[in-house]
């Protein structure tokens, strides 16, 4: 069949009543469940499954899709206006979302999101049909050695969300490399920091974590000191996103599109990292460095055109190699195998219709997001209206309800209490918790790959530069540390001078 | 006075004397109402999306509408399976707990973990019901076509050649180590490299990515690949050849041994299950698994479709258990501390 | 309390945890096999690395404190001083919660998920002094069922019932 004939063929399976249906019920239940924290994308197709089996191929795995992509978007609703990331990949939108929306500009804050998301989405989904086959045979040449560089250089972002003193955002981070060594020793499977309980064995949960650290300290700072309703203007605000303003963001929206891309198309990695690369990269790039942390809608357009851009991009590996990127894509393969598709190479001979119906999906997608995201986001501006005394127990509530549902276990609500007590301990004394969660989350993967290489290479430490990339990210990590160091020292006389100014007078 | 509080003390004793019996009578004829009066948890010992997880859900769908009760199905993760295996293990033998047994939750990990927080006769089993055949895969361009092949290149350069797993204590590990000392390597721990990686699709990319040399895994794991000409397979270790797998079985190599090396899944639940439960699980797993469309979702991702009964079931898991435990005692792959 | 004497205190902490992990810690909790191959393999390698890092990282940060310039609070941290007077109340508050969240995790076999969130939700507006009284009652009995209907019957969660109650 030729490219044309392949092309009408997926119209007519794509052209249909229940594709868009199975589309856009898809972003739907995605956009709810990824907006209750604990209810995690993940989740949300792994529940949709079995519903998929009885459908025709094409739409059971739109329907997936749909899923994905929508609860990817929907995690920033709650990360901006409860300060509870609904999926790990929104944490960054934290940063400067809830800021936002505690200067009352909530609606703004999720305009961004949603326009950042539908363009990070698009990009994403024209990078996987313009040059899949190119960045899968590039994900291939990752193996351990190039991927301890990859994250020893993504390490370096600490820096950018370490507000203003570094060496509290080290700090943080390093208490989060530590509480990521509990559970069971990956080379030899014996026992670390977990006193030999059960629960304690499979590591501490990453959801638990992350709420215990960004909603809970929230609350326990309301506790402190509860403010009365009169003062808080947290209305939704009819504030909506200028063109201007969507412009302006324009170039970090596509940077980071593209970083999620990237991330994306290697399996393994996660939306959660490519996030926080993206809003790093932007604060860095950025006129108004200063701002961010503080209510920069930039930093929004940033962390969502990251953690969207990686959507489109994870389904690389998986049609050109049948390589799964994460769990979402690894579920999704079994939605393929049951139908008796199998993913790979010879699926773009075998079924190219099939391939090409879904990149017509993923294109129809993307404009389908934008306008179910916008009704979503026209349905929870209510939180934004909710007074702060019923709110804030309201949210504790419903991350213990949330954090519960993750893995059906009660230990989990009791990290979530644990590392919220230190998450208020952080903010009290002035310790940025974002370090502390990228180390969290980057600190076992740059331990397992650095001993799989050791492994490989029966501990000879040449193999960390055996090839071009690694050799690149080496540069690239050498380099970004050269230029902190520089900032820094221009920072302090700066403060300096300033001091001096200021005791001359 | 003295015996108005004496006689009030017997009251009260008799008072509470025939609470008790009403409510113990109560609870009596509650237990003698028919099992399951309220829903039962089914739990899955690993994440969503995973294999156990699929065959548990896509076995829960047909049960489901066999048992007058809900079933639902519970994911408790973390440490290989054994966070939800201590779990199922500390619950009441009543029934209204089971979990999906597996592989590596009722045989690798308690023949291989010394520290592991349970023991495989903690649990019952009410029937194995799916196989996976295991076979062993190298990357397609590579230059070793058979097994033979490769324990000559395993011999020639001994600390070279490695195979990937989805963790330390998984079925992958042990299954490199052992398809590998069948035929011939004498001392796998030795003279292979293990590389655990973290979870089976993992495994699988690093021998296409080139990070290890081979990996040994359910037939199901590598079906894509194999399709796609991306990797070889080298052997089945089942009896009967695998379709789809154009490679010799375990009893064309005449390796018998290596039948007793194949995944699988089952319905278990703590030690102590009453009879009648028991009974009417057997029932039930007979009408599940004769469904068309679980027959047919399983078969389509490669598994074997064989139900056990529950006495079948425990005699074949501490078979294997056995040969798995000899296996790691023989090799010194017991991981302790 | 000013930020230098803090965050001197802080670091002093931060080394001295450091210690604890090398010398205590990580010998007794992080177990090594005696088969290692290489150093750089063991179990140990990574969580001595870190706790070196920590204990680095204490002692910059009171370098950088005593020698480095001075340093103010952010407006968070700034924003939770309060008067000496409301202090006390503000240190029970936050002990009552506590007792909370403890007596949560305690609750939840035994009362089940709704009964024991919706006291929660009840004894947290309670020690704030929640302006809104009537609608704290309400939400507080209302909002568990609203989730437990969501998690129970549209997640599939099997959400823990306790011995009192079962709800469909």
């Amino acid at each position: 069949m030729s490219f044309f004939d392949n092309l009408t063929s997926a119209f007519h399976l794509v052209a249909n009543l229940e594709s868009f249906l199975a589309l856009a019920g898809g972003i739907l239940i995605g956009v709810i469940a990824g907006a209750i924290p604990g209810m995690s994308a993940t989740m949300a197709v792994a529940l949709t499954l079995p519903f998929t089996f009885a459908m025709q191929p094409i739409t059971g795995i739109l329907l997936l899709l749909g899923v994905y992509k929508g609860g990817i978007f929907g995690g920033s609703i709650p990360a901006i206006l409860i300060k509870t990331p609904g999926t790990p990949a929104s944490s960054a939108t934290i940063l400067d979302g809830y800021p936002m929306a505690e200067n009352g500009q909530a609606g703004k804050a999720l305009g961004m999101a949603l326009y950042a998301s539908c363009t990070a989405d698009l990009i994403s989904n024209l990078s996987l049909i313009l040059f899949a086959g190119w960045l899968a045979s590039f994900a291939l040449s990752f193996g351990p050695p190039e991927f301890f560089t990859l994250i020893l250089f993504s390490l370096t972002i600490i820096a950018g969300v370490s507000g203003d003193s570094l060496i509290k955002g080290l700090l943080a981070a390093v208490f989060g490399l530590l509480l990521a060594t509990v559970g069971l020793d990956l080379v030899y499977g014996t026992n670390r920091f977990n006193f030999n309980n059960a629960n304690l064995m499979g590591g501490l949960n990453f959801i638990a974590v992350l709420i215990g650290l960004f909603a809970i300290p929230e609350i326990l700072a309301y506790v402190w000191r509860p403010k009365s309703d009169t003062e808080q203007v947290r209305a939704l605000g009819e504030q909506h996103v200028t063109f201007a303003e969507y412009r302006r963001c324009f170039r970090t929206i596509i940077r980071g599109s593209f970083i999620g891309v990237f991330l994306g198309s290697i399996p393994g990695i996660g939306a959660a990292p490519a996030a926080f690369l993206s809003y790093s990269e932007a604060r860095r790039r950025s006129p108004n460095k200063k701002n961010f942390g503080k209510g920069e809608i930039e930093g929004v357009a940033a962390s969502e055109a990251g953690n969207n851009g990686v959507a489109g991009a994870t389904l690389i590996p998986l049609l050109a190699l049948g390589v799964p990127g994460d769990v979402i894509t690894a579920i999704i393969i079994g939605a393929f195998m049951v139908h008796g598709l199998q993913p790979g190479p010879m699926m773009f001979v075998a079924n190219a219709n099939i391939i090409y119906a879904l990149f017509l999906g993923l294109i129809i997608s993307s404009v389908l997001l934008f306008f179910i995201g916008g009704f979503a986001i026209k349905m929870f501006r209510y939180i934004a209206d909710v007074p702060t005394s019923v709110l804030m127990p309201g949210v504790l509530i419903l991350c213990v309800y949330g954090v519960y549902a993750v893995n059906n276990n009660v230990f989990d609500i009791i990290v979530m209490f644990a590392m919220g007590w230190l998450g208020y301990f952080m903010l009290r004394n002035d310790i940025p918790a974002a370090p502390f969660l990228i180390a969290f989350i980057l600190g076992p993967l740059l331990e397992d790959n650095f001993r799989q290489a050791m492994l490989m290479s029966n501990g000879s430490a040449h193999i960390l530069f055996r090839s071009w990339i690694t050799w690149f990210f080496w540069g690239a990590t050498m380099l970004t540390i050269a230029a902190l160091i520089k900032t820094g020292l221009s920072a302090r006389s700066d403060a300096a001078e300033a001091l001096h100014a200021t005791s001359r007078e | 006075m003295m015996k108005d509080l004496g006689r009030l003390r017997n009251a009260a004793v008799l008072g509470l004397a025939t609470l008790a019996a009403g409510v113990s009578a109560f609870v009596v004829t509650e237990a003698r109402a028919e099992y399951p009066e309220r829903p039962i948890t089914l739990v899955i010992a690993y994440g969503p999306g995973g294999a156990t997880d699929i065959s548990g859900r896509t076995l829960s769908v047909p049960l489901g509408k066999i048992i007058p009760q809900p079933v639902l199905v519970v994911n408790r993760a973390g440490a290989g399976g054994a966070t939800g295996a201590v779990s199922v293990r500390d619950a009441a033998a009543d029934g209204y707990t089971m979990m999906v047994s597996r592989v590596g939750t009722h045989t690798v990990n308690p023949a291989m973990k010394a520290t592991l927080p349970y023991k495989l006769e903690e649990f019952d089993e009410v029937g194995v019901y799916e196989i996976n055949p295991v076979a062993c895969a190298v990357k397609a361009d590579s230059d070793i076509k058979s097994m033979d092949d490769l324990i000559a290149k395993i011999k020639a350069a001994p600390k070279t050649v490695s195979y990937s797993s989805s963790g330390v204590g998984s079925l992958l590990h042990i299954a490199g180590a052992m398809a590998a000392r069948e035929f011939g390597v004498e001392n796998p721990v030795e003279e292979l490299i293990h590389i655990p990686l973290k979870g089976g699709g993992a495994a699988a990319t690093a021998v296409l990515a080139g990070t290890a040399t081979f990996i040994c895994t359910n037939s199901s794991a590598l079906a894509s690949f194999v399709a796609n000409k991306q990797l070889r397979p080298l052997m089945v270790t089942t009896k009967e050849p695998v379709p789809g797998f154009d490679a010799p079985t375990a009893a064309d190599l005449g390796k018998p041994n290596l039948h007793q090396l194949v995944g699988w899944s089952g319905i278990g639940a703590p030690k102590g299950l009453p009879a009648e439960v028991k009974e009417k699980w057997r029932g039930w797993m007979k009408e599940a698994t004769s469904d068309k469309e679980f027959l047919d979702a399983m078969g389509k991702r490669g598994s074997v479709i064989q139900l056990m009964s529950p006495e079948e079931s425990a005699d074949f898991i501490q078979k294997q258990y056995n040969v798995f435990k000899k296996l790691v005692d023989d090799l010194g792959m017991r991981i302790e501390g | 309390m000013n930020q230098k004497t803090n965050d001197l205190g802080l670091g002093a902490g931060v080394i001295a945890f450091g210690v604890f992990l090398l010398l205590y810690a990580i010998p007794v909790f992080v177990s090594a096999p005696s088969n290692v191959r290489a150093l750089v393999l063991s179990p140990l390698f990574w969580p001595d690395i870190i706790a070196w890092i920590i204990i680095i990282l204490g002692v910059t940060l009171i370098a950088t404190r005593v020698f480095g310039p001075p340093v103010v609070a952010s407006e968070t941290t700034a924003s939770a001083a309060l008067s000496p007077e409301d202090t006390p109340y503000a240190i029970a508050r936050l002990a009552a919660a506590a007792v909370i969240m403890v007596g949560l995790v305690v609750a939840i076999p035994v009362l089940g998920m709704v009964l024991s969130t919706g006291i929660a939700f009840a004894l947290i507006s309670m020690i704030v002094k929640t302006p809104r009284p009537v609608t704290a009652l309400i939400v507080a009995i209302l909002l568990p069922l609203v989730l437990y209907a969501f998690f129970a019957h549209v997640a599939g969660v099997s959400v823990p019932q306790g011995r009192f109650i079962t709800l469909p």
